[in-house]
């Protein structure tokens, strides 16, 4: 599921683990993908434990970020939406890898 | 969770993450919104950012999205059945009493009138409308050149409830999300309270622009998230207390809320007075 949008542009792509959850926010339109497969495009994944545990204060290694308050927030949604993150940034041309790895559930 | 949809904008009181009605109400465009986790428009402000970030990130949204109409986020399309202003559809919305007031916010001029019934009213729907249809409120005034003092009374109220934990009853929520529904309440509570503290922090980012000493207060927001590396509502709670409070208080005391609140109230006074006078002269 895509959590994209203008305004927030960073080589990650929020994704939801919950299907229904993906369901509701997305009214429908779900597109899904696997780690593995993601893997096969060169895209990386950063689950949720991982995420919680980068995500205090400032943030740790990948999650560091000069607001903590916003790590706080992105902490939030993450155990409460369920959020891991695909990781966009060893690929070379991220649009061409996103069309490969999802597909319409 | 899509952090531009309309269930994360200032404008939108009826909603909050997991908070909320099932369906959400523009106050700028005077619409009911059917699909509030999947549209947007140019005008959005995030809700779960402080004032001077939600303008920045707003600032790049708006150059992708119409501010006329309720778009979908994911193509920018228009879609009838997104929204709805039709009677039926308003009066039914209205027997609820948050989305009564909510809707009523703005017109005839109601927009304080609409606040301070917000505020009378129990429940954290109810605070949820009052603080983010509040943050509009003020950044529109502070557009037409107004004083941070505009937001005076809706600060207070605030302060007052600063450390209080909302109650978040099962009704209040409109989806349990990937937790369990306790540990949702818990996390919703928290989210309701740290809009209370990014309110409160618009408030001390225009009063520090505007050269009153209530906005030497550091980022209370980035204060608390330091302090703070769990979800604990009880340590939120003693935060805000022995913490957060002493800071505002020692800038902005009931005294000095008083003296403003009068200043306030001659200005405004002396503004209709002067309205009145050139048409009966």
């Amino acid at each position: 599921m895509y959590f994209e949008g203008p305004g927030r542009e960073t080589p990650y792509l929020s994704t939801s683990e919950e299907y229904d959850l993906a369901e509701n926010f997305a009214n429908g339109s779900v597109w899904e993908t696997y780690v593995k497969r993601a893997r096969e495009e060169s895209v990386g994944h950063i689950g949720v434990t991982e995420l919680l545990s980068l995500m205090k204060g400032n943030g740790k290694g990948k999650a560091k970020w000069a607001n903590p308050f916003e790590v706080m927030q992105a902490r939030r949604y993450v155990e409460q939406w369920g959020e891991h993150l695909l990781d966009f940034r060893e690929v070379e041309d991220p649009a061409k890898a996103t069309k490969i790895i999802f597909s319409k559930a | 969770m899509k952090l531009h949809s309309c269930q994360n904008c200032w404008f939108n009181g009826l909603q909050y993450g997991a908070l909320g009605l099932a369906v959400g109400y523009c106050s700028r465009h005077k619409k009911i919104l059917n699909f509030p986790d999947g549209t947007t428009c140019g005008l959005h402000l995030r809700k779960d950012l402080t004032a001077l970030r939600a303008k920045e990130v707003a600032e790049i949204h708006s150059k992708h999205y119409s501010a006329e109409f309720v778009t979908r986020i994911a193509d920018g399309g228009y879609h009838r059945k997104d929204s709805s202003d039709d009677e039926k559809d308003l009066n039914f919305l209205r027997k609820d009493s948050v989305a009564d007031a909510v809707t009523d916010y703005g017109e005839l001029g109601s927009t304080i009138e609409s606040l301070a019934q917000l505020k009378a009213m129990p429940g954290a729907r109810a605070e949820l409308a009052m603080l983010s249809l509040g943050r509009g409120y003020i950044n529109n005034c502070l557009s037409r050149n107004g004083k941070w003092t505009s937001g005076l009374h809706l600060y207070w109220w605030s302060r007052l409830r600063l450390a209080e934990i909302p109650e978040i009853k099962v009704d209040d929520l409109r989806s349990v999300g990937a937790s369990q529904l306790s540990r949702q309440s818990d996390l919703t509570s928290w989210s309701l309270v740290m809009l209370r503290l990014a309110f409160i922090e618009d408030i001390t980012i225009y009063a520090n622009q505007q050269g009153d000493p209530l906005g030497r207060v550091q980022s209370l927001t980035e204060q608390a998230a330091s302090a703070l590396d769990t979800f604990n509502l009880r340590a939120l709670s003693r935060w805000l207390k022995s913490q957060a409070a002493p800071q505002l208080d020692a800038r902005l005391s009931h005294a000095r809320y008083t003296e403003l609140a009068r200043e306030l109230h001659t200005e405004r006074a002396n503004a209709e007075a002067q309205a009145v006078t050139p048409a009966d002269s």
